[in-house]
């Protein structure tokens, strides 16, 4: 059986709840934990659904930790045990990993090609960005602001030139170390030659 | 018990903090950075070896240092030949002999962190205060909380205190304060506990240790 035993803080005006799930049975189960607070919390569960509640997978004869965070004042009970039911063979976790990206660098014949495109796709968006910071009076900022699909899109394009400037930095990093590896690398030719 | 330390953004100090906690939780740290790896290298057979089959997980954990460590390849041809999706079997394998595995995982969220976090039973999100890294943190956290694996705490590195986080992750929130003695152990293959053993920073690892321990310990 599951049982749930909860532990409420107040801090900075937020009230954290957290929860401990005890499976005293062998088999695993999947326990639905319901907020009992008002506004239930969102901080989170972000996968609350509309009735906010958390569900957990606990191990078989396991204790899980879980929780979330409301602006509420802490009440008791802070959160309820629904129910519990058996796990199901949901697209299981080998799905969620086979949908990530694949890690590996390319092969070397496309790799240039792949550094190439890398390369025009960054500075499409530095150009972007530029034009925006280029914008000194307000219509000219609106416009700006418009172009790019608002402040938000901004905001992530700004974002996203500072992961490009990241990666940029270590391909140059890469570059200059494999360089001065090239360059301690020569062999003293004419001593080579001699030996010959 | 298998712990991610998983951050999303890359120079946050994963690295480091998984270095940190395998040798407070006496665990083997197994760096799963397939394309960047930056724990010490040392001899014999590395992940990259493993992930292509061309060695057992176990022969590949190299015990001499300070910190049982399963080090990875640093050749982009080693990258290329890895099955990042084996990732999972392999941790499960190590964590089978050795009871305890920490993994310090790349940074982004692609298959091979996926991996880790299906293995892990918990994890462990690092993360600055700078925004880039706080919003690659929740989307770490995001895939955590899809593949099960339990949110421990939130480490806020180079940070004197965890401002909102705690809020923001609704998590436990640990601030370590930059500090010099933890950069000069980890490039030496040290830990902060052999050269600092009275320094705040350890502390803070300890306490991180002992997080981990009470939020993953079975019945």
């Amino acid at each position: 059986m599951v049982t749930l035993t909860t532990r409420t803080r107040r801090e900075r005006g937020v009230t954290l709840v957290a929860c401990r799930l005890r499976n005293d049975a062998p088999e695993p189960r999947v326990a639905r934990v319901a907020s009992q607070m008002e506004p239930p919390g969102t901080a989170p569960p972000r996968h609350a659904g509309e009735d906010a509640t958390l569900r957990v997978t606990v191990p078989g004869n396991a204790v899980v930790g879980t929780g979330f965070a409301t602006p509420a004042e802490p009440s008791e009970p802070s959160a309820r045990l629904i129910e519990t039911e058996r796990p199901t063979e949901e697209p299981g976790d080998a799905a969620v990993v086979a949908g990530l990206s694949d890690p590996r660098p390319p092969s070397t014949e496309d790799g240039s090609l792949a550094l190439e495109a890398r390369f025009a796709d960054s500075e499409a968006r530095i150009e972007r960005l530029a034009a925006v910071a280029a914008a000194t009076t307000v219509p000219a900022a609106t416009r700006a602001l418009d172009d790019e699909g608002g402040l938000a899109a901004v905001e992530a394009l700004n974002e996203q030139v500072a992961k490009d400037r990241e990666r940029l930095l270590a391909v140059a990093d890469r570059a200059l170390t494999l360089a001065g590896r090239a360059e301690a690398a020569e062999p003293p030719m004419d001593a080579l030659e001699r030996l010959s | 018990m298998i712990l991610a330390v998983i951050g999303g953004k890359g120079g946050v100090g994963k690295s480091t903090v998984a270095f940190e906690l395998a040798a407070a939780l006496d665990a083997v740290c197994v760096d799963a950075d397939l394309g960047m790896a930056d724990l010490p290298a040392r001899r014999g057979p590395d992940l990259h070896d493993v992930l292509a089959g061309r060695a057992t997980p176990i022969e590949a954990v190299d015990e001499s240092g300070p910190v049982d460590l399963l080090p990875c390849g640093r050749t982009l041809a080693g990258a290329r030949g890895c099955e990042p999706t084996a990732l999972s079997e392999v941790l499960e394998r190590v964590a089978a002999e050795y009871d305890r595995a920490v993994v310090d995982c790349p940074a982004g969220l692609g298959r091979d962190s996926g991996a880790a976090l299906a293995a892990a039973d918990a994890c462990l999100v690092v993360t600055t205060r700078e925004r880039a890294a706080l919003s690659d943190a929740l989307r770490a956290r995001e895939l955590a909380r899809t593949l099960d694996a339990g949110l421990v705490a939130v480490v806020v590195n180079f940070a004197s205190d965890p401002g909102d986080v705690r809020e923001r992750f609704g998590a436990p929130a640990v601030a370590l304060p930059e500090s010099v003695a933890i950069a000069r152990a980890a490039r030496h293959g040290l830990t902060l506990g052999e050269i600092a053993p009275d320094g705040a920073v350890t502390a803070r690892i300890d306490e991180l240790a002992t997080l981990v321990q009470r939020s993953v310990s079975s019945v």
